[in-house]
């Protein structure tokens, strides 16, 4: 029986082309496997193999996705593909979009096997594990020897046809998409039993795990808006001219501190949005649609509000991480906070 | 208080001379006589009557209610209490049942609300009304006949008829094939009878939102009902009957109310591992100010009697969820542990929210469900009903009910598959 | 003015078609009730009756009537609304292939302008008053 015919999507790093100044470079492909993809033979144990490797830039694929897909997909099939692994992209923000997203179109378009490997923390993770079976990797390269063995077995398993189990049975992450099953029970009689291990304090597993809850209780309203210091921040990705902090236009891993000092207007001058997530169009031709700062200066004067406080932060708000966004919100908050100022305004696309 | 369930096991249906049960456990019906009877309420234009056996290739929709034959046959009270019977309280003494058959209404009341039952084939097995020896009914209303009237009409015609059966076939000698016993000591006494066990009631939520979407208690309208105490054994007998046909899945069909297993899986276990302390039954107003004043007293009940854990269980999709949260974290504020039972609409790739209310409190959730999962109905030898309404039965979509007369459908069209009492196997898991 | 009503459901105007407080939209979706209450909701009206009553999804119901109670002298938010509100244009992510309004039977879309008439009858008549006399 021949192998399984395999094709694995790279980023520019992965595929040896190089770093982050590569990161614009458009889809390729090679012959067989390429870096990572190597330690893949072994796992595969001769039922697939690895017939060659696309690689695509992380920057390139964030800023094209529609048409890089495509590219992707094109150089896919020509390698007449079985199946494809992309990554794993352990916490790299935009190439665990990417490996998602082109996992996701495999699937969609292509109609075959693909699966990725992520961090859990990585934004593909959220974006994407509905509709693509992700393996949860470390968040760093050196679990390529955990990730391998674990995404080989899903593969092959999916290769060969057989439905894939629950993601615990399977281990791959959890998709959140419930399906139906046949208990041994009926309902009421699983109902009264789980009670009574609830009540003795014996382990139970609920069959609906409510939503995760991550509210943050509301402030109180202020009280003196007109003697108030209020802040006016930004994820729209309104940045300097030039982003000098390079904030990257998607799964930001930084924001900027700047100054409004001596500036009455976000005017397309001095600003530009760096967000890769909408049309620039509107945004670069005057920035104050999505920073106000020209309204926030006419209220100031008006008296409507006490003082417009001189820092803002900026970042990006298009497949950022939770985890990222909670440290720059904790960040921002306390520096705000041990300046005085009274309130937020936080915009946003 | 305590009842007898005298139940005799029906292996079969046909017409007869006779409404009995024949030694094979064949129940004959003698359709003229039932006829005539269903007749006396002049609101109907014309009554149809059908069979559907388990394992027929036959189909019954849209379905309005199943109801199982019960009558009274010693002890005060009467079946359906308040309905087709007199309003003195019921459950205790003895009562026969025809396990087995059921009688299943059908109207065009609206055209989509009401549900299918398939007799075989791959739905059968969501339905617990493919293993019933059915007698359909199927109501044509007067001309112009209104509405609220005609759902009551054909509400009490289910009753009138599941009462007739069993009645004409006790009357006609049918034995017994077993007989349950059910039986709760008062409150005093079982608050001290077994001192060692985990006293557990059940918070039973009915529907009542409005015309079609109602229950029945002793035949008010439990829609007017401050949360309140029943007995266990009334519903037996038929105290809660239903007046909710939305939707097909999750609706609690009068059979359920009268099976209800909640309250069997808490008597099987009462005095071994739990002590069964009552059952309380409280709505699911649209109203607001209503949630909070029947949750607020419903759970002030339970506190009133003591209990350590609440079984809830709720009927229907949106904001009944918010009855079912409300209760779950009120009760555990007040220090009752609670486990609810749902079903779910997760949508039909199953990654949607599928309740439309949640709270961390609710950590221990039976699931009956997803009720948006697609299923595929085949064609059918015999409809018995109107299948020109598949299209627009909830769950249905346009083009749903094909040529070839099968049919693409959300399971949320098929009768009682995600009953919310826990009634059966079926469940849901994340992928 | 104490309670409002807003709503697509042309049946309203039987009885309520004098009354200020019930206002009916005109040609509206079921989607654009939400937006209009979402819009009281954020100025501190609050809802009298859960918005997802009747047992579909607001995605397979061509009408929708809310009953909206106005702010109080204290003003603010009605966090148990916004909640609603949220949970409910939640439950509005349909299904390409669910019925279309345009596309119901008339017999379906009148069963369901009744029906809607039924389930939110007694909340009007509590809230806003009786109505006219037909």
């Amino acid at each position: 029986m021949k192998p399984y015919r395999i094709v694995h999507y790279l980023n520019q790093f992965f595929g040896g082309v190089g770093g982050e100044e590569k990161a614009d470079i458009k889809p390729e492909s090679r012959e067989g496997a390429v870096g990572p993809g190597v330690a893949f033979k072994a796992a595969l144990k001769g039922e697939a193999e690895i017939v060659g490797t696309v690689i695509c830039g992380d920057g390139y694929f964030a800023e094209n996705m529609e048409k890089a897909t495509g590219e992707i997909l094109a150089l896919i099939a020509a390698f007449k593909a079985d199946a494809v692994i992309t990554g794993p992209a352990f916490n790299a923000g935009r190439y665990g979009a990417a490996c998602g997203a082109v996992a996701d179109a495999v699937r969609a378009k292509l109609d075959l096997p693909a699966l990725s490997g992520m961090y859990e923390e990585n934004p593909g993770v959220d974006l994407y594990r509905k509709s693509v079976v992700i393996v949860p990797t470390s968040d760093n390269a050196r679990g390529i020897k955990d990730a391998v063995p674990a995404m080989s077995r899903l593969i092959l398993k999916m290769l060969s046809g057989e439905t894939l189990g629950s993601a615990a049975e399977e281990g791959y992450m959890e998709r959140g998409i419930r399906v139906n099953c046949f208990h041994h029970r009926p309902g009421a009689e699983r109902a009264v039993e789980m009670l009574l291990s609830k009540l003795r304090g014996e382990p139970f597993a609920t069959e609906y795990p409510m939503p995760n809850f991550d509210r943050v209780p509301i402030a109180p309203a202020l009280k003196d808006i007109k003697n108030a210091t209020i802040a006016l921040l930004t994820d729209g990705g309104i940045v300097p001219k030039g982003n000098p902090d390079r904030i990257e236009s998607s799964s930001a891993t930084r924001y900027g501190t700047y100054s409004f000092a001596g500036i009455d207007s976000a005017t397309d001058k001095l600003y530009a949005t760096a967000h890769g997530g909408y049309d620039p169009t509107y945004a670069n031709h005057d920035p104050n649609r999505v920073l106000p700062l020209d309204v926030m200066r006419d209220l100031e004067r008006e008296g409507a509000f006490g003082k417009l406080y001189e820092t803002w932060y900026s970042t990006v708000g298009n497949g950022t991480s939770v985890a990222m966004a909670r440290k720059f919100g904790e960040e921002m908050g306390q520096a705000l906070k041990a300046a005085g100022v009274d309130a937020v305004i936080l915009t946003s696309t | 208080m305590k009842l007898e369930l005298h139940k005799a096991r029906v292996r079969g249906i046909q017409w007869g001379g006779k409404t009995a049960l024949g030694g094979n456990r064949v129940l004959q019906v003698n359709r003229a006589e039932l006829m005539e009877l269903l007749a006396e309420d002049g609101r109907f234009a014309s009554i149809d009557m059908d069979i559907a056996r388990p394992g027929e290739s036959v189909r019954i929709v849209p379905v309005k209610d199943v109801i199982e034959p019960r009558c009274k046959i010693e002890g005060s009270g009467e079946m359906f209490p308040g309905m087709v019977g007199d309003v003195e309280s019921a459950g205790e003494g003895k009562t026969f049942v025809l396990e087995g058959a059921a009688v299943v209404t059908c109207g065009k009341i609206v055209g989509f609300q009401e549900g299918i039952i398939d007799m075989s084939g791959n739905a059968a097995e969501y339905t617990p009304f493919s293993c019933t020896y059915n007698l359909a009914l199927i109501f044509q209303p007067t001309e112009g006949l209104e509405i609220y009237e005609y759902e009551q009409a054909c509400r009490l015609a289910g009753l009138k008829a599941a009462l007739y059966l069993a009645r004409k076939a006790h009357e006609a000698g049918a034995g017994a094939d077993n007989v349950e016993t059910y039986e709760l000591p008062s409150m005093t006494e079982s608050f001290t009878k077994f001192p060692n066990l985990p006293k557990v009631a059940y918070l039973y939520q009915l529907q009542t939102q409005g015309l079609l979407h109602d229950s029945y208690v002793y035949g008010l309208d439990a829609k007017r009902l401050l949360s309140t105490l029943i007995h266990p054994n009334e519903t037996m007998d038929g105290a809660i009957v239903s007046g909710n046909c939305v939707s097909a899945c999750d609706k609690n069909s009068t059979f359920v109310h009268q099976n209800n297993p909640v309250i069997k899986a808490l008597y099987a276990r009462h005095g071994v591992d739990v002590n069964f302390v009552g059952v309380i039954l409280t709505n699911e107003n649209v109203t607001l100010a209503d949630k909070r004043r029947s949750s607020a007293y419903a759970v002030k009940l339970a506190s009133m009697l003591g209990v350590e854990g609440l079984v809830i269980s709720e009927e229907g999709f949106g904001n009944p969820d918010a009855d079912l949260i409300m209760n779950c974290r009120r009760a555990e504020s007040a220090g009752i542990r609670t486990v609810l039972i749902t079903d779910e609409f997760a949508g039909r790739d199953g990654a949607s929210q599928s309740l439309a209310d949640a709270t961390p409190e609710a950590d221990a959730v039976v699931s009956t469900g997803n009720a948006n999962m697609m299923i595929e109905l085949p064609p059918v030898e015999r409809v018995i009903g109107y299948t020109d309404y598949v299209d627009v039965i909830a769950g249905g979509f346009s083009g749903s009910l094909r040529e070839d007369g099968s049919i693409e459908v959300e399971l949320q069209a098929i009768t009682g598959a995600t009953c919310e009492l826990g009634f059966n196997r079926t469940g849901a898991k994340t992928l | 003015m104490r309670s409002v009503c807003v709503t697509n459901n042309p049946l309203w105007r039987d009885g309520y078609g004098e009354t200020e407080a019930v206002r009916v939209m005109e040609e509206a979706a079921a989607a654009d009730v939400f937006i209009a209450a979402r819009d009281l909701v954020h100025k501190g009206w609050r809802f009298a009756g859960h918005p997802l009553y009747g047992n579909f999804s607001p995605t397979r119901h061509p009408y929708r009537t809310l009953v909206l109670i106005a702010p109080g002298e204290a003003g603010g938010l009605d966090m148990e609304s916004l909640a609603l509100l949220e949970q409910a244009l939640e439950a509005c992510r349909g299904d390409a292939r669910d019925i279309a309004a345009g596309e119901m039977p008339a017999r379906m879309k009148s069963d369901f302008a009744m029906l809607d008439r039924s389930l939110m009858e007694e909340i009007v008549k509590r809230y806003i008053g009786r109505g006219g006399s037909l």
